[in-house]
């Protein structure tokens, strides 16, 4: 268990599977520092977010 | 668990030069004092060690310069050092020197330092050593009278945060912070293009009010293109273009409406006039000429009678027996005899092939003499072009245009006018100097080709210095345009602007150069969707753990609660009013309530908050239940309460000196008391006599000397010390409450003797056989004992009259009838209970 986040694995069980907010809380499961948690979620963010740009610019459906 | 085996302390508050130790042995430890010798200042020596501070700062209110020099005894010699230390056994069984000593005390602005050190060795915590400290301000599991209403009177926010540090949940603030925070992450610079689309559109103003280009929902090319076409083909049709005459396409549609921008923009001002021709580059290069030297050298040389007839050789030659003559023959041309020896026929084919060289020559002189007459008349043409249409205004033309520029955009804009006209002028010159120059070069050139046709030497020199000159003249028009550029582009701005919102066709030129970047425009309209979007669902993401994070606070909650009521229910039992449970208002981030349920005689409940309904004592009762929560919640190995309970609550003293302290030391946890109260103090003594019990006494003889501990497990002693304070003072009430305390401890006294005597004679005797037994009663039962002194019973007698007076004296017997009284008790003591 994470020292940072003791209390994330049991945020993350009450987060709807697949739903942004759990996305994120998985991917800072292991962060042991401030610096690593936002690390952790600016990486996700940015996976997220060039997801979505690339879906958009191939003509996906993604931001109707 | 770490268990503290021993407490030293030097010069720290209360405390004085010479080290006071205590020593702890058992794993409940109780310290009495009066009020005022030094018992609070132990409790703080510990939170000191173990926190390097003191709380008071924090909780008790105040600017912070009240508490400067608040930690050092004041009496204390300026080189003494100040020091609490102690002997703390580990989970191996070994015992650590720990010591914090004071380095600076607070100051007015200065938070105090000190070094802490395990062993000699200087560390940041006492962490290795299982001691953890919790969140601030209740660090340390020390509960003082300033810290036990904290959890309870703190303010809203305060003591949310505290019991979201207790229930340790900040970790989910700080995740649910942090993902707030991304929002920044994803605030990109808007795209140069959006950027430029926006000014556009607020340019055009209503025409683009029912195209939302940004709303777009999937802004893909062709949709973003459809978009533009449509605006531009309303923009078309407002400006009265007819509708079969607009084009399909986004670019046959620009194509028209830069059409009627010009038009418009012309009819209003001549801007277009304004505009200087295109850039030279390399329009002008000076020759080598090499060809041209070539022929004049071979022409310098060459033999003109020679080139006059070497027609005539040509046509000999080309006759086969003039050519392949092997005598002398007659000339086929003259007639004279023998006239073409075969010496002279060489001769002749000798002259031919100089006079075709020569010709090649001329031929290359020629060309080259053409080209370069086609460099300058381009050049002339380029430069000339430079002008703009403004060059060829006339006076009147320039006065018209001025007025106009003046009522446009008003005075400063004649002065840009004015810097265009000299900017023009100067232009006009540098254009004039380069015509004339490549006038002064075509007449040369002209000549030299007439000189080529005439086989005639020509002065390349004088060309090639023509040609210099010209290239100068070119050479300076790129600085004088770029100059004329600069006045007409700060002109023609402004102008520009006020002209097309004039003549309603504001945004038409931004509009037609986002049709040239409908890439990029795509790209920075899905990027800001793209970011609208994961806004929203960073957005929605917060919304969903604040949710999420509630029911994990909810599950801690109900913990936590059931932990305090625990606790209460062991102090307050069966009572009207009881605490229910702690619990989070909204999400939790602001507001922590305590919850009280007030229970009528019929049997309906209500809740209320706590504070508002709970009286003194049970608000008491509430903070040292959530502080003993925090306490085992986190695991402290030791617990120290310092008058946990106020005196005059002697139901509830009772009940926590019986059941809390047994529970703590049901937990493991080693519970050191202090308390002021004789009566709970000794409650505490009776009740835990069966464990290895360690009692102090703390008193204060004097400020300078400090506060003194003495290690009692007599509770004779103590009840002499705690009626010492008291009876030398003049006033008769507070002699009076000595007088009676002195009367308890003869009391005890006449009790110890007796039942020791008793037991001595192997009887099974115990003190509480004579509780209730009067100092007159218990007087006369210790008589027959009193045996080593003649004089002995006596004094016990004047001690009886001395503490009893009778009841029409209500004063209590002065002080030095007292003095004498608490002396021989004392001798007493020494004589028959060592």
């Amino acid at each position: 268990m994470s020292e940072l986040l003791p209390n994330l694995p049991g945020l993350v069980s009450r987060l709807s599977e697949g739903c942004f907010a759990r996305k994120l809380a998985e991917a800072c499961l292991g962060c042991e520092s401030a610096d690593g948690l936002r690390a952790s979620l600016r990486a996700a963010l940015t996976d997220h977010l060039r997801g979505l740009v690339e879906g958009a610019r191939h003509g996906e459906d993604t931001v109707d | 668990m770490a268990k503290i085996r021993w407490i030293e302390i030097k010069g720290y508050r209360g405390f004085g030069d010479e080290p006071q130790r205590f020593n702890l042995d058992g794993p409940l430890a109780l310290v009495w004092a009066p009020n005022s010798q030094g018992k609070t200042s132990f409790a703080e020596a510990i939170e000191f060690l173990l926190s390097g501070g003191t709380m008071r700062t924090k909780l008790l209110g105040g600017a912070k310069a009240e508490y400067a020099n608040c930690l050092r005894n004041t009496h204390l010699p300026p080189t003494s050092e100040v020091y609490v230390s102690a002997g703390i056994e580990d989970n191996a069984g070994q015992v650590r020197e720990v010591k914090r000593l004071l380095l600076a005390d607070y100051g007015a602005q200065e938070e105090c330092r000190s070094r802490l050190t395990i062993d000699t060795v200087p560390v940041d915590d006492l962490e290795s050593l299982g001691l953890r400290l919790s969140s601030t301000p209740l660090q340390t599991p020390v509960l003082m009278q300033h810290t036990l209403r904290y959890a309870i009177s703190a303010n809203p926010q305060d003591r949310a945060d505290y019991f979201k540090a207790v229930i340790e949940v900040q970790d989910l603030e700080v995740f649910r912070d942090a993902v707030a925070e991304l929002a920044n992450d994803i605030a990109s610079p808007t795209p140069a293009a959006v950027h430029a689309l926006r000014a556009c559109l607020q340019a055009l103003g209503s025409s683009a009010s029912l195209i939302q280009l940004e709303a777009i929902p999937n802004p893909s090319k062709d949709n973003v293109e459809f978009a533009i076409a449509s605006l531009i083909g309303r923009i078309l049709l407002e400006a009265s273009v007819p509708e079969d005459g607009i084009p399909a396409g986004i670019a046959a549609r620009a194509r028209l409406l830069q059409e009627q921008l010009n038009t418009r923009r012309e009819a209003a001002f001549p801007v277009g006039a304004l505009n200087a021709g295109p850039v030279l580059q390399d329009i002008f290069r000076v020759p080598g000429l090499m060809a041209t030297q070539s022929f004049s050298e071979a022409a310098e040389g060459a033999d003109r009678e020679v080139a006059r007839l070497v027609q005539l050789y040509t046509a000999a030659l080309s006759i086969p027996e003039v050519a392949e003559a092997q005598s002398p023959r007659d000339c086929p041309l003259c007639g004279t005899r023998a006239a073409l020896t075969p010496a002279r026929v060489a001769e002749l084919r000798r002259h031919v092939a100089e006079q075709a060289g020569l010709a090649t020559a001329r031929s290359n002189s020629t060309m080259e003499l053409q080209g370069l007459r086609r460099d300058a008349s381009l050049a002339r043409r380029s430069a000339l072009a430079l002008l703009p249409g403004a060059n060829n205004w006339t006076s009147e033309q320039w006065a018209q245009n001025r007025g106009s520029v003046l009522e446009r955009i008003g005075q400063p804009g004649t002065e840009l006018l004015g810097a265009v006209f000299i900017a023009l002028g100067a232009l006009r010159d540098a254009v004039s100097r380069a015509e004339h120059s490549i006038e002064a070069l075509l007449e040369p050139i002209t000549q030299a080709e007439q000189l080529v046709t005439q086989t005639s030497p020509i002065d390349v020199d004088a060309l090639h210095a023509l040609c210099d000159g010209v290239a100068r003249a070119i050479s300076s028009l790129p600085e004088a345009r770029q100059s004329y550029v600069d006045a007409a582009t700060a002109l023609i701005g402004p102008l520009q602007r006020e002209i097309d919102r004039a003549s309603a066709t504001g945004g038409w030129a931004e509009l037609i150069g986002l049709t040239q970047e409908t890439d990029a425009l795509v790209d920075g309209l899905q990027t800001l969707r793209v970011e609208a979007i994961v806004q929203e669902e960073i957005d929605q993401a917060v919304r969903d753990i604040d949710t999420a994070k509630a029911e994990v606070f909810d599950a801690k909650f109900t913990s936590l609660s059931n932990e305090i009521s625990k606790w209460w229910g062991l102090m307050r039992r069966e009572q009207p009013v009881n605490f229910t449970c702690v619990r989070r208002r909204g999400m939790g981030r602001r507001f922590v309530d305590f919850v009280a349920t007030v229970i009528g005689e019929d049997g309906t409940t209500a809740e209320r908050h706590a504070q508002a309904i709970f009286s003194d004592s049970q608000l008491n009762c509430l903070g040292l239940s959530a502080f003993l929560s925090m306490c085992t919640r986190e695991g402290c190995p030791v617990i120290v309460l310092d008058d946990p309970v106020l005196s005059s609550d002697e139901e509830h003293s009772t009940t926590f000196g019986r059941y809390v302290v047994e529970a703590l030391l049901g937990h493991g946890m080693q519970v050191i008391v202090s308390t002021h109260d004789p009566r709970l103090f000794g409650m505490l003594q009776g009740w835990y006599q069966h464990l290895p019990l360690d009692v102090f006494h703390i008193t204060t003889q004097s400020p300078s000397s400090g506060a003194v501990v003495t290690k009692e497990s007599d509770r004779l002693t103590s009840m002499l010390d705690n009626a010492r304070p008291y009876l030398m003072n003049a006033d008769d009430e507070i002699r009076k409450i000595g007088s009676g305390r002195l009367r308890d401890a003869a009391e005890r006294l006449c009790k110890e003797i007796i039942v020791r005597n008793r037991r001595q004679n192997r009887e099974d005797a115990t003190i509480e056989e004579y509780e209730g037994k009067t100092l007159g009663e218990l007087e006369k039962l210790v008589h027959p004992y009193l045996t080593k002194d003649k004089s002995h019973a006596g004094k016990m007698r004047v001690i009886r009259e001395t503490l009893n007076p009778g009841s029409h004296d209500s004063r209590p017997a002065p002080p030095a009838a007292l003095a004498a009284a608490l002396g021989d008790l004392e001798k007493f003591k020494k004589d028959y209970l060592a």
